[in-house]
């Protein structure tokens, strides 16, 4: 409770943040150059996130777009109160937890490989007319063991897991993204990474 | 540090969250011990493992496409306006909003009348009248409450275990 509301204060600290400052510069400029430079620098990071979310590469750069489009449509109101990754990332996880409750079951298909299009692994895998070489196999398996695995997590570990492997959040940013406490973070992370140790053992001490 | 205590730190290391003076005593331990080091390499090998999944890069043209979708949302949003305005910003309606406001004003005017017609009875009235005003509802049913003894007939409820047990 404490850790709330001290978080409100000194938001002062936030007007340093480069992003914020494009974010104000678009809010009060109507500059759509700088909303393009805020989108520039973190649209394939935010799409990222959201691909690891959902296992699906179209729907992550869809899901992406309505990201920026809250952001945008934000901007009349915007005054930063917390840094713009943690904002930006909180709308991401939303939209993304919003969709797995709209398509439970079928967004994310625990047997479903990581779908990346033209380049879907599983194609490739179940083409058994071209021979690879055993080190791409053994790539393979561990991308699908290891997105599988992910997949498996509850959404708020998933959650956790993602911004700190992927995006080298603190545990800080990882309570403000998900509106919760460091120790709660801490709590989420240590189950996640149970699991994961167990699923992945075979495959990772092999 | 000892072997448990590092042990339970392997993950705040790993994800850089200790402090400075735990960090520097976690690597010297961990230099140190073999067991310590079997622990937090399979530790690290599952977390290292994670690295595999591949990134992905959006499609080429997904500025575009976000203004063209910002558009296209503007337009809705626009003609909804537009149809909202003409179905409420015209002068066929005038006739209608004037005879509102007519309404409007004719209920207001009257209510105040009245506010202000209780305001002067309430000011000619003595205490006693007041008083009575405030307890119409009683005076309503006086005739009621005058006729049924209720006082007693409560005493006797409340006394009826004891009157019971004195029979027996």
């Amino acid at each position: 409770m404490v850790e709330f509301l001290f978080r409100e204060n000194n938001i002062e600290q936030y007007l340093d943040d480069p992003d914020a400052k494009l974010m104000l510069k678009f809010k009060e400029e109507e500059d759509p150059s700088a909303f393009e430079e805020l989108m520039r620098k973190n649209f394939s990071r935010i799409m990222n996130f959201i691909y690891r979310f959902v296992a699906d590469r179209e729907l992550a750069e869809d899901l992406t777009q309505e990201v920026f489009i809250k952001i945008y449509n934000s901007a009349s109101n915007y005054y930063p109160r917390s840094k713009f990754k943690t904002w930006a990332f909180t709308i991401a996880r939303n939209i993304s937890l919003n969709e797995l409750r709209k398509n439970k079951g079928q967004v994310v298909s625990l047997d479903k490989p990581f779908k990346h299009g033209e380049d879907d692994m599983s194609l490739q895998v179940e083409d058994k007319t071209v021979s690879k070489p055993d080190d791409e196999i053994i790539k393979e398996e561990l991308v699908d063991a290891v997105g599988k695995a992910i997949n498996e997590l509850p959404a708020n570990q998933r959650t956790a897991i993602l911004l700190i492997r992927y995006e080298g959040f603190s545990y800080e940013e990882i309570a403000r993204t998900m509106n919760t406490t460091v120790s709660a973070v801490k709590s989420l992370l240590s189950r996640a990474r149970e699991t994961l140790k167990e699923k992945l053992a075979d495959i990772v001490s092999g | 540090m000892d072997c448990k205590r590092l042990k339970s730190q392997i993950y705040e290391y790993l994800d850089n969250e200790l402090q400075e003076a735990d960090m520097q005593q976690f690597s010297e331990h961990l230099g140190a011990c073999a067991e310590c080091q079997k622990a937090y390499e399979a530790i690290k090998r599952t977390w290292d493992a994670l690295e595999v999944l591949p990134n992905v890069e959006p499609t080429p043209n997904y500025m575009s496409r976000f203004w063209a979708e910002v558009a296209t949302r503007q337009n809705v949003v626009d003609r909804a306006r537009a149809r909202l305005s003409q179905m409420f910003l015209t002068w066929k309606l005038v006739p209608v909003y004037v005879s509102l406001c007519l309404a409007i004003s004719v209920f207001a005017i009257r209510n105040y009348m009245q506010f202000e017609q209780s305001r002067q009875i309430l000011a000619e009235m003595s205490q006693e009248e007041i008083e009575m005003v405030e307890y119409i509802e009683l005076a309503e049913n006086y005739e009621l409450i005058d006729e049924i003894e209720f006082f007693e007939d409560f005493e006797i409820i409340q006394n009826l275990d004891d009157l019971s047990v004195t029979q027996s």
